[in-house]
Formats: structure tokens, C-alpha cells, sequence
């Protein structure tokens, strides 16, 4: 076995000669060639005690052993980092320089995505409240609207009816004025009746006199002169009496229609207010259909808050698989 | 090269369980400084690095081709260490504090970061070691945790249902705290915390 001469120079400038087997030389050679293509696991072992190689087998170990512990610490902190898991930094301690700053970093970025994720799962705490009020919300919604449409159709009814009271007491109006007629027309022939008895009360005098005139021979026509004038008499006493009958009546014909009209005023003041409640009712379900409308298109947007939230947190284990 | 082939030749003390006796004495390494192994899948030592061997006082040819056990502590509960190799076997990594046992019989603690190596097709090929000076305000959790844990296991008629029992007692203490292993380990100081927040 041929063995390759290293001749290295030392701090002091001298050179010595150090002597190595083709193997051994092989075996650091394969080392560092596995190194190179990014694996780590090799290593030089049996010349720990060798006089002239340990030093450099020692160094080579070294720099394999950092960067082995860096590549597996760096990866498994990640991939907990991507599973929403951030209690594990990459140790700073035994890393040295460039491991040590590298290893600072993702440490920083882990400490960043521990933040957004926190933030993120405060958003989707958020989002599933919103979820529950908005559910509540259009619930209530819809309870308003049926019990609006309710207020509306009750509203239209006394509406109705109103018209049809105003109708009612219309009719009622005219029949107490036909009564008013009725009265006015007795009053005129009570006055045909008080003339004829003032007349006969006239004629009755007059005969009287003419039977005086006529001395014994007109005494019967003097009896049936005073009878004539004592029923003339009696017809003007009781056309007074109609007549004071038909002014009373005519007080409480005056009476009721003026409570009809109270009543008429009233009754048209209800239905208008019934209109103005249908109106102001239909105006509030059409609002709350509104607001349903809305109410479906935030749920919408917190569904999606929530799904987007939800693969963002799931998408852990399967990626950092691959 | 002598030594060595006096270990291949005597096939049976791969096997033999460390006589060793512990002598109580502490010793330590640098907070720079990292000891690490690498062992086959069944636990036997192909590497060692000079800090390991310096702290174990093992010489190279001594532990290459030795079960990793030959430094295992009396004072280490096997629940820990069923727990370990249950990790690293289904993929993933553990960190563990862990007492080791010199040569000499001084121990030395360290906090430890076990992985499984994966070839290129990611096939485990074997098991990494790396070990750091432990963080000395988790030790005192970490002493009364292992005592209790041997102390159930020495509680037990048989080493089955020591591992059992041992297990059990872990999972508990997990569950009280509402967190897994891997939270609770780096719970138990903070110093692990304050490497995030630098």
C-alpha cells in the first residue's frame, strides 16, 4: 500500500512530514464528497488516536457534527411552527456564528408566526361570535317581518271597517234628516190646523151674536155656537201642545245629528290613523327584508372568514410531509 | 487498533450490562460545546465525537461498536428511556434530560436532542444524539420527576409492569398539565422560552 505525502506548514513556518494510508484518505475524501451533496451522516472514526490525522479528523467531525444538529434542529422547529406548535426554538446554545445567527432567525420568524396565529385564531374566535349574533339576528328578523305583516293586515281590517262605520253612520245621518223633514212638514200642518180653529173660533162668535140677534128663535143656535166655540177651543189647546212636541223633537233631532258627526269625525280619524299604521308597518317589513338581505350576505362573508381561517390553521402535518 | 480487536473477538460483551460503579462526583462540559453520537437502529454506538469522549472518559476504540446503554445511569428511570426510543422509532424527535455515567463512575447531565437519521428515500438508518450542558433551573423539576419515576418502577414485582406503571405516571403528569412531552420538556425551563424571544 503506497502512501501520499501531506506536507503542511505550521504556524512556526516549519514543515514536517505527515504520512497517511490511501484509505484513510479515501475515507476523509468520502466523508466531505457526502457532506458536499448535503448528508451528513458520515463520519471519520478510527483515527481519534492517530499522530498526525486526529486534529484534522477532529475538525471535519466537528464542522459535520454542527452542521447535522443545525439541519435537524432548524427543520423539526419548523415543522412544528407548521403545525401551529411554537414552544420549540432552535437552541442557541452549543450553535456557533453563522449557525447561531441563522438559527436567531428562524426563531424571530417563528416568534412572528406564533403572533399571527394567534391573531388569526382571536379573528376566527371572532368570526364565530359574529356567526351566532348574526344567526340571532336574522331570527329576530323574521320574527319581526311576520309579526309586521301581522300589524299590517289587523291595520288594513280596522281600516275597512272604519269605512264601512263612516258608511253606517252616513246612512244613519240621512234617516235622522228625513225624521227633521217629517217634523217640519207636521209643523205646517199643525199651522193649517191653528188658522182653521182660529177661524171656527171666529165663526163661532159670529154666530153667537147672530143668534142674540134673533132673539128666543136663535136660543138652539146660541147652544150649538157656544159647543163650536168651546171645540175650537180645545183643537188651538192641543196644536200647542203639538207644536211644543215638535219643537222637542226637533231639539233632539238637532242632538243627534250632532253626535253622529262626532262619531263620523271620530270613526274617519281612526281608519286614517289604521292607513297611516298599515303604511308605517308595510314601510318597517320592507326594511326588514332589507336587513334579512343583508344579514344572509354578512353570514356569507363570516362563513368564508371562517373557512379561510380554517384551512389556513389545518393545512399542517400533510405539507410538511412532502 | 489492539483494543478493538479484543472487543470484536469477545462477542458477548457487546451484551454485558456496565459494572461501573457510580461515585457521585459531578462533572461538566462547555455551554459552547455539544456531545454527540450516532448509533444503528438497535442502539449501538458508531460515532462518537472528542467532546463525548472526553466527558465519558471512553477512548474511541472503547465505545465504537458498544451498546449506548454502557452509559446509562442507574439513577435514569427506563420509563424515560422507553419513551425515548417509542419517539425516535415512530419518526420523531425528543429532547430529554438525561444523567449519564462516566467511565469512572462520575455522571454528568445533559440536555439531549435525539433524532432519527433518514437515508435519501427516508428510511431510518439510524439514531443522533446531541447533547448540550443542561439548563440548571429545569434540573431540580427534572431530579424530583426521575426519583419519583424510579421509585414507582422499583414499586413494581416485574420490569413489564414497572414500564407500565412509569408510563402511566408520565401520562398523568401530562395530562395535568394540559400539555404533551414535547411542551413540557421545554416548560421545565426558561431559558428554552428565552431562545425564542432573542
Amino acid at each position: 500500500m503506497s502512501t501520499p505525502d501531506l506536507t503542511p506548514v505550521d504556524a512556526t513556518g516549519s514543515t514536517d512530514t505527515v504520512t497517511l494510508s490511501r484509505a484513510d484518505l479515501q475515507r476523509i475524501t468520502d466523508a466531505c464528497d457526502r457532506a458536499a451533496a448535503g448528508e451528513f451522516e458520515a463520519r471519520i472514526v478510527g483515527l481519534a488516536s492517530h499522530p498526525s490525522l486526529s486534529g484534522l479528523a477532529r475538525s471535519i467531525n466537528q464542522l459535520l457534527d454542527l452542521s447535522d444538529a443545525f439541519v435537524r434542529e432548524a427543520a423539526a422547529a419548523m415543522r412544528q411552527c407548521g403545525s401551529d406548535r411554537f414552544h420549540r426554538p432552535v437552541l442557541l446554545r452549543g450553535m456557533p456564528g453563522a449557525f447561531r445567527h441563522s438559527a436567531r432567525t428562524i426563531n424571530q420568524a417563528g416568534r412572528k408566526m406564533r403572533q399571527s396565529s394567534e391573531s388569526l385564531s382571536y379573528v376566527a374566535t371572532l368570526a364565530a361570535e359574529n356567526a351566532t349574533n348574526v344567526s340571532s339576528v336574522a331570527a329576530a328578523c323574521e320574527e319581526l317581518n311576520a309579526s309586521g305583516t301581522e300589524i299590517a293586515r289587523q291595520a288594513q281590517d280596522s281600516s275597512k271597517q272604519g269605512h264601512e262605520v263612516v258608511e253606517t253612520v252616513g246612512a244613519a245621518e240621512g234617516a235622522v234628516r228625513q225624521l227633521s223633514d217629517a217634523a217640519e212638514k207636521v209643523g205646517r200642518i199643525i199651522r193649517v190646523i191653528t188658522t182653521i180653529a182660529e177661524q171656527t173660533h171666529m165663526l163661532a162668535l159670529n154666530a153667537t151674536i147672530e143668534a142674540a140677534r134673533a132673539g128666543e128663535a136663535g136660543r138652539g143656535f146660541a147652544v150649538v155656537a157656544r159647543e163650536v166655540k168651546e171645540l175650537s177651543r180645545n183643537a188651538a189647546e192641543a196644536t200647542d201642545q203639538i207644536v211644543k212636541q215638535v219643537e222637542r223633537m226637533h231639539a233632539n233631532v238637532d242632538e243627534v245629528v250632532g253626535h253622529i258627526k262626532s262619531v263620523d269625525a271620530a270613526v274617519e280619524h281612526m281608519a286614517q290613523s289604521a292607513s297611516a299604521i298599515s303604511q308605517s308597518v308595510s314601510e318597517q317589513v320592507a326594511a326588514t327584508r332589507e336587513i334579512s338581505a343583508n344579514i344572509a350576505s354578512v353570514t356569507q362573508n363570516s362563513q368564508q372568514v371562517s373557512r379561510s381561517i380554517g384551512s389556513v390553521k389545518g393545512s399542517d402535518g400533510t405539507e410538511s410531509a412532502a | 487498533m489492539e483494543n478493538a480487536s479484543n472487543q470484536r473477538n469477545s462477542g458477548d460483551s457487546l451484551m454485558r450490562r456496565p459494572t461501573v460503579q457510580p461515585t457521585g462526583r459531578e462533572v461538566t462540559f462547555g455551554e459552547d460545546e455539544l456531545i454527540v453520537s450516532k448509533t444503528d437502529l438497535a442502539g449501538v454506538v458508531t460515532y462518537a465525537n472528542d467532546v463525548f469522549l472526553r466527558v465519558s472518559g471512553y477512548s474511541e476504540v472503547e465505545i465504537i461498536g458498544k451498546p449506548h446503554n454502557i452509559i446509562r445511569h442507574p439513577d435514569m428511570p427506563r420509563t424515560v428511556f422507553k419513551l425515548l426510543w417509542d419517539t425516535i422509532q415512530s419518526g420523531e424527535e425528543i429532547f430529554a434530560y438525561v444523567v449519564n455515567l462516566a467511565k469512572n463512575g462520575d455522571h454528568y447531565w445533559v440536555f439531549a436532542h435525539v433524532t432519527p437519521s433518514v437515508d435519501a428515500h427516508g428510511a431510518v438508518v439510524g439514531y443522533h444524539s446531541s447533547r448540550r450542558v443542561p439548563y440548571p433551573d429545569a434540573l431540580p423539576k427534572v431530579r424530583a420527576l426521575y426519583k419519583t419515576l424510579c421509585d414507582i418502577e422499583r414499586s413494581q414485582p416485574d420490569p413489564r409492569s414497572a414500564l407500565e406503571a412509569g408510563t402511566r405516571a408520565v401520562h398523568e403528569t401530562l395530562a395535568a398539565k394540559r400539555c404533551d412531552y414535547s411542551q413540557f420538556v421545554f416548560s421545565l425551563s426558561e431559558r428554552t422560552a428565552m431562545d425564542l424571544s432573542v
